[in-house]
């Protein structure tokens, strides 16, 4: 019995730290840290998706969707670099780590398996079996949902932005809107005062 | 069993508010079911989290206060499609949003609410192409003329304002050489200021209601966020995008004939057979959202007005005769997004100032329309919703994998990594023009159930559509239309997205009329149900925004419900 309630933790562990690497690094290959354009353009322009924690936007958007929604993609995912890599079609070399074997390609290999995902979203093809089901909403979707993460107000809720929506508050607004010379609402919406 | 009411509307939004008004004027006592929540009422101060009470009948318990708090301008809030205020499921928050299945990666954007779709609606209201409807629908444009012209006056519908976006627009549509409309019955291409339900500042109306109702300081402030949910106004009547839950339903609250109840999602039309022995519909069962519980209601006519998904998923899951049309004919203006960049003094050149603001003015506020081929819609908004449209929905993939040879434009596919940061970057220069194509009925496309999956509301709906390859030349003459404006405005870089079908915004055509329904929208199978929303459409009118032929159609059927089954014998 212990031993496999420990497992089952283990297990969960295990799951947790993928899929917080996998969705990360979903997020930065779509939302990049950016050294060049931050010499080019300023400081600023650096910050990307991790830096905003859209990962775990997308974590607590698609579960709110659908219970478990958020790691049947991460395995989705996972699935699809396991076919790049078999192709051997990515072009540069892994970086082996346990977050999975997404999380391992590079920011731009890591397109080239949701390209792969993409491409086969037509035809009903071995390369999706079995998340056939779970890639018919979802792949778009997470693109989509990456930028609404990034350029909406969320994370500009600060200390209360994984609450429910009903409870989050607006403590600032987000960097982001900083990067692209958007001024946010007008007149500005109230923002919460935060005891410093 | 006694009848409870003369007609139960199923459904709030664009179409249901406006039948039930215009029976409501009538003099008959109407009822209207509406799944989702009510935005601005007293008896909902918290629409969200706390159930509030059961129905409203009054016009003093709207509240422009209570708006004004459930409308954030913040679009996560908003328009998040899994926990916004405005999505496809209950009002309650902290539930899971309806569930649909929708082929391909793609979603259906519809809103559940009093209001429903129109609550984020951009207010455009042209009417269709006579063309798309003179010998294709069983009745003929000229019917139609009069109720365009009373929903017209009544929303009212006006010229949109020029800003930036819309002053580049026209430069850009001028200077290739195309020419402005000044007709509403449109049948040559040319480019116009969009008719549209935003009431302009100082523009006079007469708001219904006698002496009480004349307000100042009333009509749209340009601040840009018309999809995010528009509270602009001393009123909840008079707020400046007319919104069905800002006219239509306040309208038939005056009248004293209606009581609407939301949080209500009706499960089944109830059916008998009549002493000839068709089949009637006699009332309709409805269940609340918060707590479940159900509830037979009586009415001598039922409409079903839940929009293009739901009336025929209601249809089918109420065991309705079947109807090879029923649930068929979808279609969905196939929409495409070409975006345009510009560099500064382009824009000095153009209209004399250095920047666009895409998210100022009103969202959509000027039209190119092309019959034989669909339409061109400018489009500007806040950050989110503006890069998801322009820049994360391809059918053709990411923009590093497709070629784009002699096309008139620089890249297509989803923008991603430091190019759409770099994009976003110019957000303050950046045009984006989006695109409704004429597609054809085809009977294969639509709603069908998925007997494998039900929620708490029945079976639930699958939505397939496959394009045509007319469709597919028509949409690509149109981008390269939308290309050519661009190039000439001035833009230095130009993407087309070329958004999958699956990308459902203007549903229409799933229960047509003459085939479903017969010419006055009564179903043909069933005596005393009408239909009153987007899915009566016969076709997608052209390209045309659907909702004022939708309204036109409900003002007329109302006129049918009445003279068939209440008017006194002569
Ligand atoms: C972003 C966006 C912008 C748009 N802009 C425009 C525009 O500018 N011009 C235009 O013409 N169109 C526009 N549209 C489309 C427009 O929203 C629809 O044409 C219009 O709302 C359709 O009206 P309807 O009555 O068919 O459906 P809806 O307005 O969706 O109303 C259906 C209502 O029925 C309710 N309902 C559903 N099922 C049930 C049930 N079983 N029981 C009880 N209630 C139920 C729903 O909650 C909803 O309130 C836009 C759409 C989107 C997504």
């Amino acid at each position: 019995m212990e031993s496999g309630n420990n497992n089952q933790d283990m297990l969960e562990e295990y799951t947790l730290k993928q899929t917080k690497a996998t969705l990360s690094a979903f997020v930065d290959a779509i939302i990049p840290r950016s050294e060049e354009l931050a010499k080019e353009y300023g400081e600023i322009q650096y910050f990307g998706a991790l830096d905003l924690l859209v990962d775990e936007y997308l974590y607590i958007t698609l579960n709110e969707y659908q219970p478990d929604l958020a790691e049947a993609t991460v395995e989705m995912l996972n699935a699809a670099a396991q076919r790049l890599v078999s192709r051997v079609e990515n072009k540069k070399p892994l970086n082996l780590s346990e977050g999975g074997l997404f999380a391992s390609l590079a920011p731009s290999d890591r397109l080239l398996a949701i390209a792969l995902l993409k491409k086969y979203q037509y035809s009903s093809s071995h390369l999706l079996y079995p998340y056939e089901n779970i890639f018919y909403n979802v792949v778009d979707n997470l693109i989509r949902l990456t930028m609404i993460g990034y350029y909406s107000e969320w994370f500009g809720y600060g200390t209360t932005r994984l609450l429910q929506p009903n409870n989050r508050v607006l403590e600032f607004y987000p960097l982001s809107w900083n990067q692209i010379d958007y001024p946010g609402p007008t007149p500005p919406r109230q923002l919460a005062m935060i005891e410093s | 069993m006694e009848k409870d009411f003369d007609v139960i509307v199923i459904g709030a939004g664009g179409g249901g508010a406006v039948v039930a008004k215009e029976l409501c004027d009538k003099g008959l006592r109407v009822l209207v079911l509406e799944a989702g929540a009510w935005y601005g009422n007293k008896k909902w101060p918290k629409p969200n989290s706390e159930p509030g009470e059961k129905s409203s009948s009054s016009y003093e318990d709207l509240s422009i206060d209570i708006l004004n708090e459930c409308f954030t301008d913040l679009e996560d809030d908003m328009n998040s499609l899994i926990s916004g205020k405005f999505r496809w499921g209950p009002a309650n928050r902290q539930k899971e949003p309806w569930k649909r299945l929708v082929a391909h990666g793609g979603f259906t954007w519809q809103n559940a609410g009093v209001g429903g779709s129109t609550l984020h609606y951009l207010g455009n209201h042209p009417r269709a192409y006579p063309t798309s409807v003179n010998q294709v629908w069983p009745i003929t444009y000229d019917e139609l003329i009069p109720y365009y012209e009373k929903v017209e006056q009544l929303l009212p519908v006006t010229n949109a304002p020029a800003v930036a976006k819309e002053d580049l627009f026209y430069y850009g549509a001028s200077k290739a050489g195309w020419s402005q409309h000044d007709t509403k019955n449109v049948t040559t291409p040319g480019y116009r200021p969009q008719p549209n339900a935003i009431l302009r500042r100082g523009q006079s109306y007469q708001f219904p209601g006698e002496g009480l109702h004349e307000y100042t300081n009333y009509g749209c402030t340009l601040r840009g966020h018309c999809i995010n949910g528009c509270h602009i106004g001393p009123t909840v009547d008079s707020v400046a995008k007319r919104s069905t839950f800002t006219n239509y339903i306040p309208f038939a609250l005056l009248t004293g004939n209606i009581e609407i109840r939301p949080n209500n999602f009706v499960i089944q039309v109830l059916t008998e057979k009549d002493n000839n022995g068709d089949l009637q519909a006699i009332g309709v069962i409805s269940k609340d959202t918060w707590t479940g519980e159900t509830t037979q209601l009586r009415a001598d006519i039922v409409v079903m007005a839940a929009g293009t998904i739901e009336t025929p998923r209601l249809w089918l899951n109420s065991n309705l005769p079947e109807n090879p049309w029923v649930g068929r004919g979808l279609v969905n203006h196939w929409f495409d997004s070409v975006t345009g960049i510009f560099e500064e003094s382009a824009l000095m050149e153009a209209i004399g100032s250095p920047n666009i603001r895409p998210f100022s003015g009103q969202n959509a506020a000027a039209r190119f329309d092309y019959p034989g081929w669909g339409v061109l819609e400018l489009f500007g908004c806040s950050p989110a919703l503006y890069s998801t449209l322009g820049y994360a929905s391809s059918d053709s993939g990411f923009f590093f994998e497709n070629k784009v040879g002699d096309k008139p434009w620089d890249y297509e596919g989803a923008i991603v990594g430091d190019l759409l940061k770099e994009y976003m970057m110019n957000y303050q220069r950046t045009l984006n023009i989006v695109i409704f194509t004429d597609d054809e009925v085809n009977q294969d496309n639509g709603v069908t159930l998925d007997m494998h999956e039900k929620d708490e509301n029945g079976y639930i709906p699958i939505i397939r559509y496959h394009a045509s390859q007319k469709d597919r030349i028509k949409r690509d003459n149109l981008a390269t239309l939308a290309s050519n404006i661009l190039r000439t405005a001035g833009a230095k870089t130009i993407v087309r997205a070329n958004w999958s079908p699956d990308i459902y915004i203007h549903l229409m055509s799933t229960m047509r009329i003459g085939l479903v329904t017969n010419t006055q929208c009564e179903a043909l199978q069933v005596k005393k149900l009408y239909i009153a929303d987007n899915s009566v459409l016969y076709n997608s009118l052209g390209g045309p925004n659907p909702t004022l032929t939708t309204q036109a159609l409900a003002t007329r059927t109302a006129d049918n419900i009445f003279d068939k089954y209440f008017a006194p014998q002569a």
